[in-house]
């Protein structure tokens, strides 16, 4: 957020939560302060012992005896102190000139990482890297930039890497759309480099580990407060990396929601552009950094995966230049699907930024909110309702946006055979098997993968699905030789192995990871 | 990448060859398809070398930073998508280099898509075999034949930086069963191989029924348009065949039948990008009658298109 408005956001958020909070009286007041000072403390305890632990449980202490002893006016001091504080570490800046700086560094840095295949090669080819070869963003993009000017932009990705937000920040940007405000993962500040581009690029920080209420709620009143403030921003409705290498199918309907609260309070101040558009995203990987890492906490049993995760492959250089070099090698893209831009209700929207109906009429989205003749009347359990119709279309565009790449069609096709070989076991015993009699004949996988493809040829002649060039054009035995490529290439065991003319499913979680690309399709049961 | 082990070669009386060498296909005793066998360097890659310093080089860059001889990436996969009898034709890759390069060399296969069933590795533990390349080639080539069908038809594949031609022509001669005993071990003696490697390679002749499964020999000339001193000076095979570039073998595949029209076109496009391919019909036209008049027929016109 530019410096400008910074005070007057703090302002806004600290007086709508903690207003929000008194509503409910001094019984509501003193279970805020409660729980957060207990949820605070808890944190801090989990610390390592130091100095600054310390002096933070003894401040928590004594926000504690005041909550016990003081007055309603003492708790409610107490409670815009700690608004304002969150609210303060949550804010993100926005300064031009690192802007500026980052959007030339970036193309070079990432288009580096993308081209170099070793030292050697990146100093050969120094003078002509580029990065428009490496990211190709298609899809409604003309549409998109249309309504950058007749309102707020709220770009909902999808998210499978921590590279999303570099890839999308750099393809975004190429394309001519504004600097978009978006919040990172504290983890991602922890590098002091990259912490300072991000904290100057618009990035609000999340902090994963604070789960008092009021913080979450910090959080969401900032989101719609910039929103308002007309900040095009960006936000993974996901809400964080996908661990089983789905297509998000169920989203966290919460910060997807301040879009209808926004939207109501632009139009209850007359706001000239009241309009918000929701752009969403699809981004895919021929192979995903983090795979190996994120299937095998998916598969952890339930309770135990990881919210946060920050020992993955992404805290490694070593394994984030040894993808950048498969990326290369393999000639491959990433590709970010922009989907026709929505209203915050799930309406489809024309390039004026009017709402259409199902059959393609203008309806006015106004009266979704207002009483008859009057402003916007506030109703959560409506916009409740609202915002989960819009999540459910979003998820449908996931799927329509998702390209399927050769990693992704081979291993549908080979975990299918597994499946037929051993029709009684279940997922877990069948990724826990791996006897040498278990190989697949790479004729049929190579059939199979013919067969799978031609139903996918059809799928995204009905726009259900988007195809990557080779899926296209490879005949099923060279989408087997290019998968193998592409696991053999990056990741430390590749998902199938080939030996003479048989295939070995070497690591079955890594095959389900990308097998599940293509789960929500109906294309066969898991 | 993972690893697969590799075995050691067989003992014939008490000693075997010093390599590391892998057959993952066992192929059906009644399986007639095409089988090819290419070496490495400077047949699949780039290798070649004129001081210590570009061996040094060779050694220790990157499977990335390695290249394929142009178009032999787009000859390998399309002899592989060709299917004449219904499977894939069999793949075998008989290298000079120390087993030590093998995750370096597969690896730069695994990113060009190379498909193999089987490829063998020197072992430079034992130094004083460091020159034997002759009788290495011949021990590695005997063990994939007496592994494999009877009936395979077999394309070789190699340079004329090595001893390729000669390997070739006096396994060639083997196979025939017109090179055995006390002549074979005259010819190795003469190439200076090892003696306890000579009396090895006899033993696996022996074993040998006489018959000649190869087909054609196609040897790529590092300094196109000239011929080395082996191709001057020794009596070769007919079925012996020097290369300015792939381009060429192509073209002679492609009248066999063994390569599809789009695998012949990507071949030449991939020689054509790096200034090579100006005369892609010279070898079929050379062969003439050798060659079915069908398949020299569709080469000129496809050429011509």
């Amino acid at each position: 957020m530019r410096a400008e408005d910074q005070d007057r956001a703090i302002a806004e958020v600290v007086s709508r939560v903690v207003g929000g909070v008194t509503q409910g009286g001094s019984q509501a007041l003193e279970r805020a302060l409660a729980e957060t000072i207990y949820h605070e403390r808890k944190r801090v305890e989990r610390g390592a012992p130091s100095r600054a632990r310390t002096r933070a449980l003894a401040a928590w202490d004594k926000r504690r005896s005041q909550l016990v002893r003081g007055s309603d006016t003492v708790r409610r001091r107490v409670l815009e102190e700690l608004v304002t504080g969150f609210a303060r570490e949550v804010l993100g800046n926005f300064d031009p000139r690192v802007h500026a700086l980052a959007t030339r560094a970036v193309p070079f840095g990432l288009s580096a990482l993308l081209h170099a295949s070793s030292p050697q090669q990146l100093l050969q080819r120094f003078p002509q890297l580029g990065l428009d070869d490496r990211i190709e963003v298609n899809g409604a993009v003309e549409h998109a930039l249309a309504l950058r000017d007749k309102g707020t932009l709220v770009c909902v990705p999808t998210h499978s890497s921590n590279l999303d937000s570099i890839v999308l920040g750099y393809g975004m940007h190429e394309q001519g759309f504004p600097p978009l405000l978006y919040g990172a993962g504290l983890n991602l500040f922890k590098n002091p480099l990259m912490g300072y581009f991000m904290r100057n690029l618009g990035a609000y920080t999340v902090d994963r580990r604070k789960t008092a209420p009021i913080y979450k709620q910090v959080l969401k009143e900032y989101a719609g407060v910039a929103l308002e403030f007309g900040y095009h921003s960006l936000f993974f409705p996901g809400g964080t990396r996908s661990r089983s290498g789905e297509v998000e199918s169920k989203l966290k309907l919460g910060l997807l929601g301040t879009t209808v609260k926004a939207y109501a309070n632009k139009l209850a101040r007359h706001d000239p552009k009241p309009g918000l558009f929701v752009v969403p995203m699809v981004l895919s990987y021929e192979l995903v950094l983090e795979a190996e890492t994120l299937i095998d906490d998916h598969l952890q049993a339930e309770g135990k995966a990881r919210y946060i995760i920050t020992d993955d492959e992404f805290s490694s250089p070593l394994r984030v230049f040894q993808f950048m070099r498969g990326i290369l090698e393999l000639d491959a893209r990433i590709y970010l699907t922009l989907m026709p831009p929505r209203d915050p209700f799930g309406n489809l929207v024309d390039r004026e930024g009017r709402s259409l109906d199902a059959s393609g009429r203008t309806i006015d989205t106004s009266r979704y909110l207002c009483a008859a003749g009057d402003g916007p009347v506030d109703d959560p359990n409506r916009d409740q309702e609202y915002t989960r119709e819009l999540g459910q279309q979003l998820t449908r565009d996931y799927l329509r946006g998702n390209t399927v790449f050769p990693t992704h069609l081979v291993a549908f096709a080979a975990f299918a055979e597994l499946e037929a070989m051993h029709p009684q076991r279940d997922l877990y015993r069948l990724l826990r098997a791996g006897a040498e009699d278990e190989s697949m004949v790479f004729g049929d996988l190579a059939r199979s993968c013919d067969a799978l493809r031609e139903r996918l040829l059809a799928m995204e002649a009905a726009g259900e699905v988007r195809l990557s060039r080779r899926v296209r054009t490879l005949d099923g035995g060279d989408l087997v030789v290019h998968a193998l490529r592409s696991w053999g290439t990056y990741h430390t065991h590749s998902a199938l192995t080939r030996r003479g003319d048989r295939i070995d499913a070497t690591d079955r979680n890594l095959l389900l990871y990308y097998r599940n690309r293509l789960q929500g399709y109906g294309l066969g049961a898991s | 990448m993972a690893e697969v082990e590799a075995e050691r070669a067989p003992q014939r009386g008490g000693y075997a060859y010093p390599l590391w060498r892998r057959n993952d296909r066992p192929l059906s005793m009644d399986w007639t398809g095409p089988l090819y066998v290419f070496d490495i360097d400077n047949t699949y890659l780039l290798s070649e070398w004129t001081s210590f310093r570009d061996l040094l080089r060779l050694r220790f860059e990157a499977a990335e930073d390695k290249h394929p001889v142009p178009g032999a990436v787009e000859l390998l996969a399309g002899l592989r998508r060709l299917q004449p009898d219904g499977e894939r034709p069999a793949f075998y890759f008989v290298s000079a280099s120390p087993n030590t390069m093998r995750g370096v060399l597969e690896k730069r296969m695994l990113i060009d898509g190379v498909l193999h069933d089987g490829i063998t590795f020197r072992d430079l533990n034992r130094l004083r075999y460091l020159r034997d390349i002759f009788g290495y080639k011949l021990a590695a080539l005997l063990l994939y034949r007496l592994e494999n069908p009877r009936g395979a038809r077999e394309f070789l594949f190699g340079d004329d930086r090595e001893h390729d031609p000669l390997v070739y022509a006096v396994y060639t001669q083997m196979c025939a069963g017109t090179l055995r005993g006390p002549e074979l071990l005259a010819e190795l003696e003469a190439q200076g191989v090892r003696k306890s490697a000579q009396h090895y390679i006899v033993a696996l002749a022996d074993e040998l029924p006489a018959h000649d499964p190869v087909q054609w020999v196609f040897i790529r000339r590092l300094r196109p348009g000239e011929p080395n001193e082996v191709e001057r000076e020794t009596p070769l095979p007919d079925r012996l065949l020097f290369l300015d570039d792939y381009g060429e073998a192509a073209a002679v595949l492609r009248a066999l039948d063994l390569l599809n029209a789009r695998a012949f076109r990507e071949v030449l496009a991939a020689v054509r990008r790096e200034g090579l391919g100006e005369q892609p019909l010279r070898l079929v036209r050379a062969l003439g009658e050798r060659l079915p008049a069908a398949g020299r027929e569709r080469v000129e016109q496809e050429v011509q298109a």
